[in-house]
């Protein structure tokens, strides 16, 4: 009778425990109990600007889109951004059009798709809470084809 | 022996967690939209042929007369037409098709009668991967007399048209 009760309450919790293995949201936790929160779910660039001394030279741009808040506790850690090329229907932009910076910096080309890039990493001492406000470029080449794009990026803390 | 059970119904779960942890993530979505550019512009809304040129009945021309921008960046078979009509001047005309015009890249040639069209580009001339871009044309233009005009001002309306099926 025990038996029968330990197996089921291992089946209840297992199950409890796998349907929220994988976990996509606003937050990421961490074993050492550091932890990251996005400001939003979803980051729109906008309306198509034209450059004024090059009205060939398209983009969108978006300044502060987007915050990652996180909290570490650990010497090493590297906060890391990385997505998949922007798709709409059959037709897609590669992500390496995209640039991001942080707030003071200059745009840095994204990564290929699948790699990260990393956004901040450990220097030394520092605080436990840090905060990025982050801005996206996204330059056009002239030969997309309309439509609305979009794609999923993922953000997470990595300790080398 | 129960003890040790238990322990391992709770353990379980718990292993499950911490394998879950790398599989977790914080992500968010990004959107833009990309409109349809279906754009024409001239860089003059007149075009003056000047004074004619060389021996009698002599000519007119006028070198890079308009420059023509256009871009379509929507997936079909568009092209940028010339329409003209025949020049005026009051009741006396002059037929468009002794017009002749060309671009930096090409010899001239006669218009096509009024209510035909000529060609100025289309997609097909272009790499697939470039269709979409911006381009410009500059025209030139030419008008060779033949002797039998009457005197007068004459003036045609010619109209570029980025025609899309």
């Amino acid at each position: 009778m025990f038996r029968t009760r330990v197996l089921l309450l291992t089946i209840l919790l297992t199950i409890a425990v796998a349907s929220c293995q994988v976990k996509a949201g606003l937050y990421d936790t961490y074993p050492d109990f550091s932890f990251l929160i996005l400001s939003t779910p979803i980051v729109r660039l906008g309306d198509l600007k034209t450059d004024p001394l090059d009205p060939t030279h398209e983009y969108f741009e978006t300044t502060n889109a987007l915050s990652v808040l996180f909290y570490t506790q650990s010497s090493k850690w590297e906060v890391v951004m990385s997505g998949s090329d922007f798709q709409s229907g059959s037709e897609s932009i590669p992500l390496r059009q995209m640039e991001w910076k942080k707030e003071g910096a200059n745009y840095k080309k994204m990564s290929s798709p699948g790699k990260n890039t990393v956004l901040a990493k450990a220097q030394g001492e520092g605080n436990l809470f840090y905060m990025l406000n982050l801005s996206f470029r996204l330059v056009l080449e002239g030969v997309e084809i309309p439509g609305r794009y979009g794609n999923t990026m993922v953000i997470s803390m990595i300790f080398p | 022996m129960s003890r040790r059970l238990l322990s391992y119904a709770l353990l379980l779960p718990l292993m499950l967690l911490i394998l879950s942890y790398p599989t977790s993530t914080a992500d968010f979505e990004m959107e833009f939209f990309i409109p349809e550019r279906v754009e024409i512009g001239l860089s003059t809304e007149f075009v003056d042929l000047g004074l004619p040129q060389g021996a009698y009945p002599g000519y007119f021309e006028k070198q890079n007369a308009v420059r023509v921008d256009f871009r379509c960046n929507i997936l079909a078979d568009w092209e940028v037409r010339i329409y003209a009509s025949d020049f005026y001047d009051g009741a006396k005309t002059i037929p468009i098709s002794r017009l002749q015009w060309k671009t930096e890249s090409s010899a001239y040639r006669g218009m096509s009668p009024a209510g035909g069209y000529e060609i100025l580009a289309r997609r097909r001339d272009y790499p697939p991967k470039k269709a979409g871009f911006r381009y410009s044309k500059s025209i030139s233009y030419r008008l060779e007399l033949r002797g039998d005009e009457s005197g007068g001002t004459y003036s045609a309306p010619v109209t570029y048209t980025l025609f899309v099926p």
